[in-house]
């Protein structure tokens, strides 16, 4: 099968006086559809530098990333903003939900940046709040849910749009052993009905829902 | 849209959840953009509101110039008048107005109101139609049939009660009966404030009196016609009449000024300094907000990272931030217009203020459309900084941040740094000017006038012309006046003049001294005044004596000169006892000097002495007499009362107006420049209030920002004494830079001043010494709070976070 993600020599530094301290090193990976991959590593490692780079939200690197053979390290912030508002979404660990917004319109936040219509939306959110469970919360502020319920929400926002990929960093890192595990059920879940998934976490047992382990160490990545 | 509507409905509620903030910001606004509307609702009724006339860009004034003498441009004769009409060929109307206070009697009580008798051509002239009733009748301009009037729509509401059936009904003016015969127009911006209007009678005696010039022209330009061919028409007629009336007329030229000049007057300066003002307060007010939101932003630095992790676009990101601030701008304008309303009534009930029309300003359309204008400008000005800093945001690190609240890095701490000197920079212009300003008006309130205005009251009589027709009539009533008022207890002394000096009227006279061309006589300011006059006003004589209870119609006719036309006619010799040649109203007259009075400032205290030339009033009793009262005691006003009922003794018939002390009068010329000093003085303090919050938040947010570093310093050794003058160092340089900058552009701002200041250069180094003390004072007041936070950092407390 081809590869959905493709990293060729991916380097990715910070200068520091006349010193280079990479935080990715010739970084090659493949990902292909609807595969669940954790990334593993100890503190500092560059998991998360890298979901950023597979995120596009970080775009000072060398190398090559093709997505769905798409050269996004050639395409402009324009283009690259196009493809990642198409297939992406992203689960952040500490949920990074917006405390000024319900959760109605947390969850609408991503539908209101790619041009859907208003009443179209409004089924879209009914539909995932009832397919999470979460429509009597639907008019609370995330200061009023407990951490479990946030990060819910936070991956409801990230496939509200349905995403082809979910990129999750550490998303169970603030929760309690039992709202992990619900987390993991839903990403599980997720994988199963279709969606690719790449989750940071320090998590053997996050970790066991995963396909496939990729272990990165000092920027690089270890023989899988 | 939609979107626009979500960005909207968003910011509402985060302004909503912070409601200090936003009180704070929507007030600052509200200061900031009130101002500025109301100086746009000022600046609109004096300067841009159109006069009710039709076509007023061809609208002219006829002055008649004496280039031979180069005094300053007089109006016409009732003479030169007829000798213009007709003559030009690009002049399509040709108009002449008198004006004249007239008494309208109407039940027992008589009242004074302004005439203005008008020449046949005047309302088609200006283009004023005539709202009900007819205009007046060519044989209601002969002699002896004008007893027709026709009323403004502000009498008639005012004080008919706007009723219809008063066309055709009689009033009673000066003992005469008129018939009203019609009711113009509502003439919002009229400027000639006149009640009523009534036809000028071209009488034998006015005819005659060729120098006699009290008409003010007007003439439109015919179609096609421009104002240079008009102006060349006018001079060759100006020769034509000179030709035929050499005595009068000899280097005498009609020239034409716009109308609308003379609307703007003297009320444009002050204005625009006023505009220039209010323009950098707001500026002020945006560097200060542009400051606040950019920390603002810092702390939203996550948000604006999970938005684009959602998949925001730039566009999208500076939209919402942008939206904010214009709702800011919005809320804030709208807080501004009721700032604005109160500032216009404040200003506008201001009693000692003289800029034309200004009794019309207020928020009308178009100070809402410019309110709305102006604070849309202003939410893009302030929010367009916190945006574009939004915008340079690195998403990576943004979202893995931990630490909520950040104050942000070094290159938004200097953008916040170059706000602030942009602020002291702004403020110190501001200061400056008005420092000069304030200077300038200090200056002139303490100018020596020749004569001594505190502690006396004035006050107004027009002798009705029906009551008092003969000379002797009008001495006797001022005599017996006069002489009542000195009896009354609290009254130092009590005098009567023709004109009061620091008025606008102008009342001029000719005269040829022994020896000179008397084809070719000097003219000078003329009063006709009672013997105890000058004393009331406290005018001393240099030499000779005052009028005398004997200098009557029947002595010899004697007048008393100001010592700067003593000096400009007789040099080196006395000129008492001499002889010269009066000329007033088309009679001429020897006359002799008998004193020589101090000089008289007459329309503005800083002006060059003038020539002027004193008559006593029983040998030339006109209607016209002003009362001088001088107090015993402190207030002059308090002999109001018992001065009114002391002229009704008299005569109860007779009106009596425009009761004030002299103090009023002098206010009234110096209105503009006061009201610009004032304004001006406010506007900076203002500025330098922001300027000085400006200031603080830039060194809380340093200081909160640098604690780790203060623990450190007091750590290894610090005192507290040591940190608060690191504080104390960044803050008074910002104000530094500041000063400095300011100081670079204020010359720039006071150099278009000049024309305003008075004993006062535009680089007056004390004003700017004050204002670089002042603004560091400030500065010094605005570091104390966070540099003494610096000072109580706990290094323990400090070095865990």
């Amino acid at each position: 099968m081809k590869s959905m993600i493709s990293l060729r020599n991916v380097d990715k530094y910070f200068q520091q006086g006349p010193e280079r301290f990479y935080v990715l090193r010739r970084v090659t990976l493949d990902i292909k559809p609807g595969e669940f991959v954790a990334v593993m590593g100890p503190s500092g490692a560059g998991k998360s530098t890298l979901l950023h780079v597979l995120g596009m939200h970080d775009t000072a690197w060398s190398g090559e990333y093709l997505f769905l053979d798409q050269p996004i390290h050639q395409l402009d912030r324009k283009k690259r903003l196009e493809i990642y508002k198409k297939y992406f979404g992203f689960v952040f660990q500490s949920y990074h939900l917006l405390d000024d917004l319900t959760v109605a319109e947390n969850l609408d936040v991503p539908l209101s940046y790619r041009d859907i219509k208003k009443s179209e939306r409004q089924a879209i959110v009914a539909d995932i709040l009832d397919r999470f469970r979460i429509v009597g919360k639907k008019d609370l502020f995330p200061s009023q849910l407990s951490g479990g319920q946030q990060q819910l929400v936070g991956v409801a926002r990230a496939i509200v749009a349905n995403p082809k990929i979910i990129l999750a960093d550490e998303p169970t890192g603030n929760l309690h052993s039992s709202q992990g595990a619900e987390i993991m059920e839903m990403f599980k879940q997720l994988n199963e009905e279709g969606a690719t998934i790449v989750m940071v976490t320090h998590s053997e047992t996050n970790a066991a829902y995963a396909h496939r382990i990729v272990r990165i160490v000092d920027g690089w990545i270890e023989q899988q | 849209m939609t979107s626009l509507w979500e960005d909207l409905r968003y910011a509402a509620r985060l302004l909503a959840r912070q409601p200090a903030f936003t009180a704070a910001v929507v007030l600052l606004l509200a200061l900031g953009i009130g101002a500025n509307a109301a100086i746009f609702s000022l600046v609109d009724s004096v300067l841009l509101r159109p006069l009710p006339y039709r076509d007023l860009d061809r609208l002219y004034y006829v002055w008649m110039r004496d280039n031979v003498h180069g005094r300053p441009p007089a109006l016409l004769s009732v003479a030169e008048l007829l000798d213009f009409n007709g003559q030009v060929r690009s002049l399509s109307h040709f108009a002449g107005l008198l004006h004249q206070p007239v008494t309208v009697t109407r039940g027992s009580e008589p009242e004074r109101v302004v005439g203005a008798f008008v020449s046949k051509t005047y309302f088609d002239t200006l283009g004023i139609p005539i709202h009900r009733g007819r205009p007046f009748l060519p044989e209601e301009y002969q002699p002896g049939r004008n007893q027709a009037v026709l009323l403004t729509d502000s009498f008639w509401q005012n004080q008919l009660g706007g009723d219809p059936s008063v066309v055709g009904r009689i009033l009673r003016i000066d003992s005469e009966i008129h018939t009203v015969v019609g009711i113009l127009p509502p003439m919002e911006a009229e400027t000639r404030g006149a009640d009523l209007y009534l036809p000028l009678p071209f009488t034998p005696e006015l005819l005659a009196a060729r120098d006699g010039r009290v008409v003010t022209a007007l003439a439109r330009l015919a179609p096609g016609a421009t104002e240079q061919q008009a102006a060349a028409e006018l001079r060759a007629a100006s020769l034509r009449v000179a030709a035929a009336h050499p005595a009068s007329n000899d280097g005498i030229e009609a020239v034409l000024t716009p109308v609308m000049d003379d609307v703007r007057g003297s009320a444009g300066q002050p204005l625009a300094v006023l505009a220039a003002a209010v323009g950098i307060v707001l500026l002020v007010a945006c560097a200060n907000l542009a400051g606040l939101l950019l920390v603002r932003a810092s702390g939203r630095r996550k948000e604006i990272a999970v938005r684009s992790a959602l998949g925001a676009s730039q566009g999208r990101i500076f939209r919402q931030m942008i939206t904010e601030s214009m709702l800011l701008a919005l809320l804030g304008g709208a807080a501004g217009i009721a700032v604005a309303a109160w500032s216009v009534r404040a200003i506008r009930n201001w009693g000692v203020l003289a800029l034309p029309r200004l009794e019309l300003a207020s928020i009308g359309v178009r100070a809402l459309v410019f309110t709305a204008l102006v604070s849309l400008a202003a939410g893009v000005l302030f929010g367009s900084a916190p945006a574009l800093q939004a915008l340079r945001l690195n998403l990576a690190s943004a979202l893995n941040e931990e630490s909520r609240g950040s104050s942000g890095g070094r290159a938004r701490g200097l953008t916040r740094s170059i706000l602030v000197v942009a602020e002291v920079a702004l403020s110190v212009i501001l200061l400056v000017s008005a420092g000069l300003l304030l200077r300038t008006y200090s200056g002139l309130t303490r100018l020596d006038l020749g004569f001594d205005p505190s502690r006396v009251l004035t006050m107004r009589v027009v002798l009705p012309a029906a009551l008092y027709a003969d000379d002797p009539s009008r001495a006797l009533f001022l005599r017996r006046v006069v002489s009542r008022l000195n009896s009354l207890p609290g009254v130092a002394a009590a005098g009567g003049a023709a004109v009061l000096p620091m008025t606008s009227a102008n009342w001029r006279c000719q005269f040829a001294v022994d020896g000179s061309d008397a084809s070719s006589p000097e003219s000078a300011d003329y009063n006709a005044v009672d013997p105890s006059y000058f004393d009331s006003i406290g005018a001393r004589i240099l030499s000779g004596r005052p009028f005398s209870d004997t200098d009557t119609g029947a002595a010899p006719p004697v007048v008393i000169v100001s010592q700067s036309l003593a000096n400009r006619y007789y040099p080196r010799q006395d000129a008492v006892g001499r002889s010269l040649t009066l000329h007033l109203i088309g009679h001429s007259q020897r006359v002799t000097i008998v004193g020589v009075v101090r000089d008289m400032a007459l329309k503005t205290p800083e002006e060059t002495p003038r020539p002027i030339l004193y008559q006593p009033h029983a040998q030339q009793p006109w209607r016209f007499i002003h009362f001088t009262i001088r107090a015993s005691g402190a207030d002059p006003a308090s002999l109001a009362t018992a001065a009114r009922r002391a002229v009704h003794e008299i005569d109860s018939q007779v009106p009596l107006d425009r009761v004030q002390p002299f103090s009023a009068l002098i206010g009234r010329v110096l209105s503009s420049r006061q009201l610009a000093m004032v304004l001006l003085i406010a506007f900076a303090a203002l500025a330098v209030l922001l300027a000085a919050v400006g200031l603080y938040g830039v060194l809380a947010v340093a200081v909160a920002h640098r604690s780790r570093e203060f623990g450190i310093r007091m750590a290894l050794g610090a005192r507290p004494a040591d940190v608060l003058a690191l504080v104390f160092k960044d803050g008074l340089g910002l104000t530094a830079a500041g000063l400095a900058a300011g100081f670079a552009a204020a010359p720039l701002a006071t150099y278009a001043l000049r024309q305003m200041l008075y004993g006062v250069t535009f680089l007056d180094p004390l004003t700017f010494a004050t204002v670089a003390a002042l603004i560091l004072a400030i500065s010094a007041a605005a570091c104390l709070l966070p540099a003494r936070r610096a000072a109580r950092v706990d290094p323990s407390t400090a070095l865990r976070e």
